[in-house]
């Protein structure tokens, strides 16, 4: 499957910049979620509820910011 | 405090149903915050069925719900679900369960999925279940949830 996201999504913009920075991200912040908003990249947490809060102290209602896990591989979630 | 709360039904609508819990999905503390600072106000959510679902790996809400109350959207995620695999929303949310002593969740992403059943509209995944022991008890109709956060 194809790792990027589709190009309709609001947030194209935020997932461009992470899939240009994957890569490097990988080596230094696996696992770890990044938040971008924009072209600004906040920082990276070490689980989705303190991105989130960071993301809303640094970015607001207004603006929207992605959330992603950084991995290798996406993570696939199964729903039996 | 011991969060231990007992799901009371029958055997039969156990089997059938499965266990369900009325929920409250709505805006995370820290939104709610920012917006009442800012004179905005959001959608106000009501009460939703939600059935604890052990083959769900994340929380899944319908689709419509996320959206007719505004949720935050946080990025696509990765869903296979009837032998299928497709990219859905992810929304940050809170939830919390009014009509029990249970403890809510104020930051859950939750994933907007477009579920089988018409009158469930949450799934409650093991994100959530990890914070929990369940005992199902099939012969009496009861499953009990004992919140393991400290």
């Amino acid at each position: 499957m194809n790792d990027t996201m589709p190009t309709d999504d609001p947030l194209g913009r935020e997932l461009s910049l992470y899939d240009a920075r994957k890569q490097e991200w990988s080596r230094y912040y696996l696992n770890q979620f990044v938040v971008i908003g924009g072209n600004q990249v906040e920082g990276f947490h070490p689980d989705y509820e303190s991105a989130f809060k960071a993301g809303i102290q640094a970015f607001g209602l207004k603006q929207q910011f992605l959330i992603k896990q950084i991995c290798v591989t996406e993570p696939v979630y199964v729903v039996y | 405090m011991d969060q231990r709360v007992v799901l009371k039904t029958s055997p039969d609508e156990l089997q059938q149903q499965g266990p369900i819990l009325k929920v409250l999905i709505g805006h995370t503390p820290d939104e709610l915050e920012e917006a009442q600072s800012l004179g905005f106000e959001f959608p106000e959510s009501r009460l939703f069925n939600a059935l604890i679902d052990t083959g769900a790996a994340v929380t899944i809400i319908n689709p419509q719900l996320a959206e007719t109350y505004k949720l935050r959207y946080t990025g696509m995620e990765q869903i296979t679900a009837v032998g299928h695999t497709d990219k859905y929303r992810g929304y940050a949310a809170a939830i919390s369960f009014p009509d029990r002593n249970l403890r809510g969740f104020d930051i859950v992403r939750i994933i907007a999925c477009p579920l089988a059943s018409p009158v469930m509209s949450c799934l409650i995944g093991r994100d959530i279940l990890r914070h929990w022991e369940l005992i199902y008890n099939g012969e009496s109709g009861a499953v009990t949830i004992l919140d393991l956060r400290r």
